[in-house]
């Protein structure tokens, strides 16, 4: 925890399921709000059916704008569901149409980060 | 791997009036209060223990026991003329009642190191004692319900918070002794005054300069205003073979009469694991005084959270 920026990292163990929205969930259970959550994924972990969205453990992810990039080793994804970024954030992602549908029942909306 | 950014707060954890922030959600919190000043050849002293819960993020839940020596059975003899308020004589330490207060934060506006919370409270009293000045408390003195708004702005280390609220104190029926030793003592009903009550509290972390572990100690230093503005106080008499009367106001004393004040509030407090608070401060005079004490007061504060996985 970078308790100055307030910032956590969390490493998860290898073929680990996380639930990103009872992340934020158990942040502002404690009275916190979060900023923002991002997440650095290997594509090729999962199961990508189009370019805008893929699965990874029965969880679908949808890029929010753009096309994922098919050769760079990491996507540093930042989500944009409500709860799981500012306000603001939240609002200037919100009213985008979506882009695809993996047809899962838990879906998570994302950009890429900078 | 993922990494997520919070905001966070410290320094708005004012030692004597709340923030508009809540405790976490699911925590239990307890907090020990204990207040004492000299008035002439006795101490006076109460006390109060708070669990403390929260029931969601935005809402929290406290319910307090007081005690003290603030009081006796009776109101004074020849009350409301005369020994109002009553200095120096012996009081019992007692049990005085309990207090519910509950807090909802309905405004949030959280940036990074930076953040503006509202909220709204409301509380319930069923203390019943024989409280001798105008000036009622809640938590201590009178029974009766308050509401109030509550506004809170953190940046970096320096928090402020302003508070504004209402009493509405409930009517005290007891007696008084006679001065006359072979009459029966008077029944005696005290309405205490409509009252608005107001904080403006700052507070500043000075330790640590740079945050590396929950587990560095904290130290925040606190300069707190704090006060009321009652109105008069009504009393009615039954004495002994006469109907019930309302005495006059412009026969009470000063204690008894509309009036307002400001006390300063200068204070340290500790903080050890990000958990355990331990506060003191020092009440005196700013504007004007209040009756329900002599200055200073001394306060002490200690505060616990337990977590429950």
């Amino acid at each position: 925890m970078d308790l100055a920026n307030t910032r956590a990292v969390l490493k998860l163990k290898p073929n680990a399921t996380v639930a990103f929205s009872q992340v934020a969930k158990a942040v502002t259970d404690a009275g916190f709000s979060v900023r923002f959550i991002d997440a650095d994924y290997k594509p090729g972990a999962g199961e990508q059916s189009q370019t805008t969205c893929f699965t990874y453990k029965n969880t679908c992810y949808e890029l929010a704008k753009g096309d994922l990039p098919a050769s760079v080793p990491v996507w540093k994804m930042r989500f944009v569901d409500k709860g799981m970024i500012d306000p603001v954030s939240y609002k200037k992602y919100h009213n985008l149409p979506a882009t695809a549908d993996c047809h899962c029942k838990t879906a998570y909306r994302f950009v890429l980060a900078d | 791997m993922l990494s997520l950014a919070q905001t966070g707060q410290a320094q708005e954890l004012f030692p004597n009036t709340e923030p508009a922030s809540n405790i976490p959600k699911g925590t239990l919190g307890i907090r020990f209060m204990s207040e004492f000043y000299k008035e002439s050849n006795q101490l006076r002293n109460f006390n109060g223990l708070r669990l403390m819960y929260g029931l969601t993020p935005k809402l929290s839940i406290y319910l307090t026991a007081a005690s003290s020596n603030h009081h006796k059975e009776k109101l004074p003899e020849e009350f409301p003329y005369h020994n109002t308020p009553e200095r120096g004589v012996y009081k019992p330490y007692k049990f005085n009642g309990f207090s519910l207060y509950a807090k909802y934060r309905f405004l949030t506006r959280d940036r990074t190191n930076e953040h503006l919370r509202m909220a709204a409270y409301a509380e319930a009293s069923a203390v019943n004692t024989a409280h001798d000045e105008g000036e009622p408390r809640l938590m201590d003195d009178t029974k009766g319900l308050g509401f109030g708004l509550i506004s809170t702005y953190l940046k970096n280390k320096f928090a402020v918070s302003l508070t504004a609220g209402i009493i509405l104190p409930g009517k005290f029926s007891g007696v008084q002794v006679d001065p006359i030793s072979s009459l029966p003592d008077i029944p005696t009903t005290v309405q205490y005054p409509t009252t608005i009550n107001y904080s403006l509290s700052f507070g500043y972390l000075v330790y640590p300069r740079t945050y590396r572990s929950y587990k560095q100690p904290n130290i925040n230093l606190y300069c707190e205003f704090m006060g009321k503005y009652y109105g008069d106080v009504r009393v009615w008499l039954t004495p002994y073979n006469a109907p019930e009367y309302e005495i006059r106001t412009s026969y009470f004393p000063k204690a008894l009469q509309a009036g307002f004040y400001v006390d300063i509030v200068p204070g340290v407090q500790l903080i050890l694991n990000s958990n355990t608070r331990i506060d003191f401060s020092t009440q005196l005079q700013f504007v004007k005084l209040s009756y329900a004490r002599l200055y200073p007061q001394f306060n002490i504060g200690l505060q616990h959270y337990l977590y429950w996985k």
